[in-house]
Order: structure tokens, then sequence, then C-alpha cells
């Protein structure tokens, strides 16, 4: 439950700041849970460019350099406007106009690209000297980091990475905490997904290898820690 | 500037003096509704923009949200806040709204599939929720903006689509009567075509504390013609409004659903998300109506 | 408990001047509305020469407005709730039907002077009957008036309609029509 708390502040912070929305998934379990907890992380104000006054509608998606346009919230005088789910011109206006489709296109992905995710893109343990790093997301990290500790323990320095941003991917910074570690992506699914989307994206070293498993079962820390050891051990062989 | 445009000036000034500060236009926004000429959403949008004008709500302080469909481009014809949503979804939005900023008249606007079918669900909750929400269906049985399939409540032997060449075979959803039984506390039911007693309704539903549902009779020119023969067959429900559900259940059965006017009316507690009722939600619908018109005479 | 009733019938009596221009004043700028929303409506739909006739109406109606506004000077008018004019029909006389049944975005200039004729003569028909039935002498006068301003404007689109008559096109080809199996 508390674990819950920091994304969720995070998500709605993100929001505020990318003028979006965030939509939360839990175990269905969590869903039907209360739980008072310490209070969530201060917020960052969210950005808000100033809404010009003037005559003419309010430009309320007007194409900025940053992405972010600017943005009122209902009870401002004179500011009122239609968001509406159909492609629009910079006032807000259904646009069937290929000019504003692509527009307003370019200044979301603006928006989604420039935007400073600051450090929790990732979580991330271990030494950045590492020769093995387990790479995973979402609900297999607990288990990834426990494995981490037991091969730890034995004498392997591991480090682990479970990504909390996949898009935009922060490419670089990933392969930077990667360094010249063997990489093993671990993940709950059977089509090893998240493994082909790094390869897509460029975004792992040659030879990194997948543990992918479906459920219902859920991957334990003795078959990741024992994966790997494999991993290492077959990496020895044949050098 | 000369003596005359003196003179010119001050009684345009006295115009503006004697004539009411917000009309319907300063409700409508610059955009060009992409309805077909004739459709009876019109009459709706003609409707609500002269109701939030005689009740002189700031367009800013104004929400109106929507789902999909042709009903749902309503938000983008209006000068006041709008979010034109997700299919079947209004209510979740307009739910949503109201609990942050419950100090905004916030109404919800749709059509019967929108509202009936897909958000079937949202509706029932809605109704039993009994946020203060204005929820305004325009009933055109049928989907038009996908071109003409049977929605929830088409007639069962409706067969102008190529994909009900049999009609539906189902049993019409009930708009009133769900409502009724989900728990609204105020159904009423109006008539595009009619858009002045349409007023009257709406502004009603926008005062009453809870939960309004109008039920709008709203003609599809293009996909359902034979509705243009509802201006002779539409009716004053002259039992209503009641104020018992058991009242309504028999008023709203025995009516040919066809019938206009207030169905149902009930003071009950308001939800809020921990937020205290202000004192005008103590009156009755009528008294905070008659109020308005005592001040507008004054 | 219920919403103020509608007026009944009895009470359709145009009782002073005031109360004319208020509601002469409402048929106008829905009159207005009306045409304006047709002007859109076409232009949505590529009927340039409708769209064109329905916002030299639209203008014509507000220049109407404008005229009532005058005449009313410094007058205090009264504050009628939408439902509450005392108009012969459901809506105003002008205004009303948005539902038309004669309306098409297909439709050619002849078949909208008709729609157009059909409003004003109702328009006309209302100033005759406030001009018979006012209380208040004045308001009969002045209803009188209004009513000759409206057989002129009649006249001018009976007159419109005449020399269309001749020159009625076919619809134009609808590249995307609605989709209904007979």
């Amino acid at each position: 439950m508390a674990a819950c708390g920091h994304p969720v502040a995070g998500a709605g912070q993100l929001a505020g700041q990318l003028q979006t929305a965030a939509i939360g998934l839990a175990d269905q379990a969590r869903g039907q849970a209360r739980r008072v907890g310490g209070p969530a992380p201060a917020a960052v104000a969210p950005v808000h460019h100033a809404a010009p006054a003037g005559d003419g509608p309010f430009r309320r998606y007007a194409v900025t350099a940053d992405g972010i346009s600017p943005m009122s919230v209902p009870g401002e005088t004179g500011l009122a406007y239609t968001a509406d789910g159909l492609e629009h011109d910079p006032a807000g206006a259904p646009s069937s106009r290929a000019a504003d489709h692509k527009a307003q296109l370019d200044k979301r992905r603006r928006k989604l690209l420039t935007h400073d995710y600051g450090p929790d893109w990732a979580q991330i343990t271990g030494a950045a000297d590492a020769k093995l790093c387990l790479l995973t997301f979402g609900a297999c990290r607990g288990a990834v980091v426990e494995a981490a500790g037991r091969l730890s323990a034995a004498g392997l320095a591991v480090r682990t990475l479970a990504l909390r941003l996949l898009a935009p991917l922060q490419q670089e910074a990933l392969l930077a905490a990667i360094g010249r570690a063997r990489v093993l992506v671990v993940e709950q699914n059977h089509g090893a997904q998240l493994y082909h989307y790094l390869h897509a994206e460029q975004a792992l070293p040659a030879g990194a290898h997948s543990l992918a498993k479906p459920g219902p079962l859920p991957l334990r820390p003795g078959e990741i820690a024992a994966a790997a050891a494999a991993l290492m051990d077959s990496d020895g062989d044949s050098q | 500037m000369t003596v005359g445009d003196d003179a010119a000036n001050r009684i345009a000034e006295r115009h503006k003096a004697s004539i009411p500060s917000l009309r319907a236009k300063d409700y409508k926004s610059d955009v060009k509704p992409v309805w077909c000429p004739g459709c009876g959403h019109f009459g709706v949008l003609a409707a609500l923009t002269k109701t939030l004008a005689y009740l002189e709500l700031p367009p800013e302080r104004v929400a109106v949200v929507s789902g999909i469909g042709c009903s749902s481009r309503l938000p983008a014809y209006l000068a006041v806040h709008g979010f034109h949503g997700v299919h079947g979804r209004v209510l979740p939005l307009a739910t949503g709204l109201k609990a942050a900023r419950p100090e905004l008249t916030v109404i919800a606007a749709g059509g019967d599939g929108d509202g009936f079918s897909i958000g079937g669900n949202h509706f029932l909750h809605a109704c039993r929720r009994n946020q203060d929400l204005t929820y305004i269906v325009m009933d055109n049985e049928v989907y038009g903006m996908t071109k003409g399939q049977a929605s929830p409540t088409t007639q069962p032997d409706w067969c102008r689509s190529k994909l009900t060449p049999h009609g539906t075979g189902m049993r019409r959803f009930q708009p009133a009567a769900i409502a009724l039984a989900a728990g609204a506390s105020f159904i009423a039911r109006g008539y595009a075509g009619d858009p002045n007693g349409l007023t009257r309704l709406l502004a009603a539903a926008i005062e009453h504390p809870g939960f309004a549902f109008v039920h709008v009779l709203s003609p599809c020119r293009t996909f359902r013609p034979e509705q243009q023969a509802w201006k002779q067959l539409v009716h004053g429900c002259e039992l209503g409004p009641a104020h018992d559900a058991a009242e309504a259940a028999e008023l709203i059965q025995r009516d040919d659903g066809l019938g206009l006017g207030v169905l149902f009316e009930q003071e009950i507690p308001v939800y809020t998300a921990g937020v205290t009722a202000d004192a005008a939600d103590t009156l009755t619908t009528n008294e905070r109506l008659a109020a308005i018109e005592a001040e507008h005479c004054r | 408990m219920s919403p103020p009733a509608a007026p009944a019938a009895s009470d359709t009596v145009i009782a002073s001047v005031a109360e004319l221009l208020a509601h002469a004043l409402e048929l106008e700028y829905a009159s207005q509305a009306h045409y304006e929303q047709l002007a859109d409506s076409m232009a949505v739909h590529h009927n340039v020469d409708v769209a064109d006739l329905f916002r030299r109406l639209a203008a014509l109606s507000g220049q109407h407005a404008e005229d009532v506004a005058k005449h009313a000077g410094d007058m205090t008018l009264p504050r009628i709730p939408p439902w509450a004019f005392k108009w012969e029909c459901p809506d105003a006389p002008e205004g009303s039907d948005c539902l038309d049944a004669n309306v098409s975005y297909q439709m050619s200039t002849t078949e909208a002077i008709a729609v157009a004729l059909h409003n004003e003569r109702r328009g006309h028909a209302y100033y005759l009957h406030v001009a018979a039935s006012a209380t208040d002498a004045e308001a009969r006068r002045l209803a009188s008036t209004m009513a000759a301003e409206e057989a002129q404007h009649v006249a001018l689109l009976e007159s419109m309609l005449t020399a269309a008559g001749g020159s009625q096109r076919s619809a134009p080809e609808d590249l995307d029509p609605p989709h209904i199996p007979d």
C-alpha cells in the first residue's frame, strides 16, 4: 500500500506538469483496500504559461516551443474553452486540416520528449562496475532485488535496474547505467515484451539475454538467481 | 465627435440597461455545428443557451461535458467550459469534475447510444449517487454518427439498418423508468421541437439540488425521418410531477413515452465530496426559480 | 415543488408597449439565431448559395432587433422567462422549427426562400394578432406598424421566390450520402 503512494503522487504530479491525465492501476485486492499513509511528496507547481487576455477566442492549444500551452481553469473570466476529443486547431475547434493535425501532434511529442523526468525514470541498486545487470520493470522488481542479494552474497556483484518510465525511453541514461555489465532482462509475460521493446529502441548492448515467464505463478528469486548464474557460467565457458 | 454621436452613444447605453446583460448568443461559440440541417439537437442547443442566459450563469462558471456521438458534439458549440470525452463516459467525467469543483454548474450531455448502451452502467450509479448534476440525453433512437444503427431505445421492429434487417427483436430501454428505479431525484422529458418548453425543464433541472435527468426527444432528420411526426404526437404530461416514487412509477408506465414535463421530483440528500451544501440548497426548485424571477423583475 | 407552469391559454394577451417590445426583441433575436444556424449548417455542408441567403436573412433580422431596441430607448422592458413568452405557437414565430421538415443540406435557394417565407408570414401573423388583441391602445398601434413592416418582408421574399422559381437547379451531387437502405 505504501509503495503505491509514491507512484500515484508522482503520476499526478507528472499529469499536472504535462497537462494530461494519469491512470492508476492496482491489483484488485489493493483496489478495495484503505489505509492512511504518510504525506505524499510535495508537489511542484505545474508549468502554466500566462493566458493572454485579448479579443478573439482563447488559444488553449497554442503551439509553443516547449509544447506546453496556456491553460485556464473553470472560473477564469473570458478563458472558457472546450477540451475536444477530436483533433483541433489552437483555439480547440475540431479540425480536419492536415496542418493542424501535424502541428498539434508535433507539439505533444515535443512536450513529452523535452520534459525533464529527473532521476525517477528508474530505480537502480548495486555498483556501477557490477558484472551483471538485472533489468526489469513493474512488479518483478521485488523478486529481482532479492535475487541480486543472493547472488551478491555468493560473490557476484549485481546491479538491478527497474524501469519506471517506459516511454519516452531514457535511452542514453539506460545505456550509461548498464555500463559494461552483462544484461538479463527479467519480466513476467510470455512474449518477452520488454526485451523486444528495448531491442527495437536500440537500448540494449549486444548479447543481452531474456528471462520471460507467463503467469499465473510469479517469478521467484531463486529461478532468477539460477538463470543469472547460468548466464554468467555460460559466459565464462565461452571465454 | 459630433453632438449627434454623443446622443447616439447615450441611447446605446440606455439600450444596454433595458436589455438583459446576457443573451443566448453569449453562450454560443464560433464553431459551426456539423449536425444535419433540421437536426433536433439544434433545438437543445437553443434551449440550453436560452436557459443559461436566463439563469445568468457566468459562462466561465459552467462546464458542459459529453461523450461521443452527434449530440456529444454539443460542448464545442458552447462558449462555456467543455470536455468532449470518451464514448459512454460522460457521467464519470461529470462526477469527477463536480466532486473537485462543486461550485461549478456541471451539465452532462450525450445521446441514447452513449448514455444507455456503453454508458448504461454509469447512468444507474449516477442516478443513485445523486450528485448535483444535470444530465441531458438527446434521444433519437439511432446511432447517427456511425450512419444509422439501432440503439437501446430503438423499436424492436425497426429494420431500416442493414445490420438489423428484421429489427433488433429486443425490448426498448426505458430511460425514465430505469432512472426512477435507480434512484434519480429529478426526471423530466422534453422535446427538441419545443425549445421554449425545454428551457422550463432545463432551468428546473439545473436548479434542482441533486441529479437531474432530462430525457429529450430529439429527432434524427437523416436516419429517422419518421420522427418528424413527433411534433404531432408529443403531449403535456398533465399528471406530473410525482413526488412519490410509487406514483411516479405508475405515471411513467402509463405514459406512452411521449408525455412532456417534469415526471418526478424529490428532495433527497445531495452527494457532496466533503463540502457543505450552501443555504440555497434548502429551497425547492420552484422556490429557487421564483427567487430568480423576482430578482429579474425587481 | 414543481417548476413554474407554462402560461395558461388565456394568458396570451399583450398588455403594454414594453411587453410588446420585449416580445418583438425576442422574436427578432430568435429569428436571427435561427437563420445564422441555418447559414452555418449550409456552410458546413458546402451549400454556399443557400448559406449566403440565410446569412443575409440573419442580418435583416439583426437589423430589426436593432430597430426594436432603438424604439425601446430607455424604457425598462420586462424580463420574461423563455418559457413564458406569449406566443401563439410553441416557439417564437420566426425562430421556431429548428426541425423544419423542409430543411435539408441539399436544399435549393428556392426551397430556402420558401422556408424563410413561412417564418416571415408567421411573424406577420403574430403582429396582426397582437394588433387585434392587445389591451393597450398604443401597443395595438405599434403592433400594426410592425405588422406592416413584416408585410414588406413577406412581399420581398414572395418576389424573390417568383424570380427564383424558374431557375430551380437540381440538388448538388452528394459524394458521401447518408446510408439508408430502401
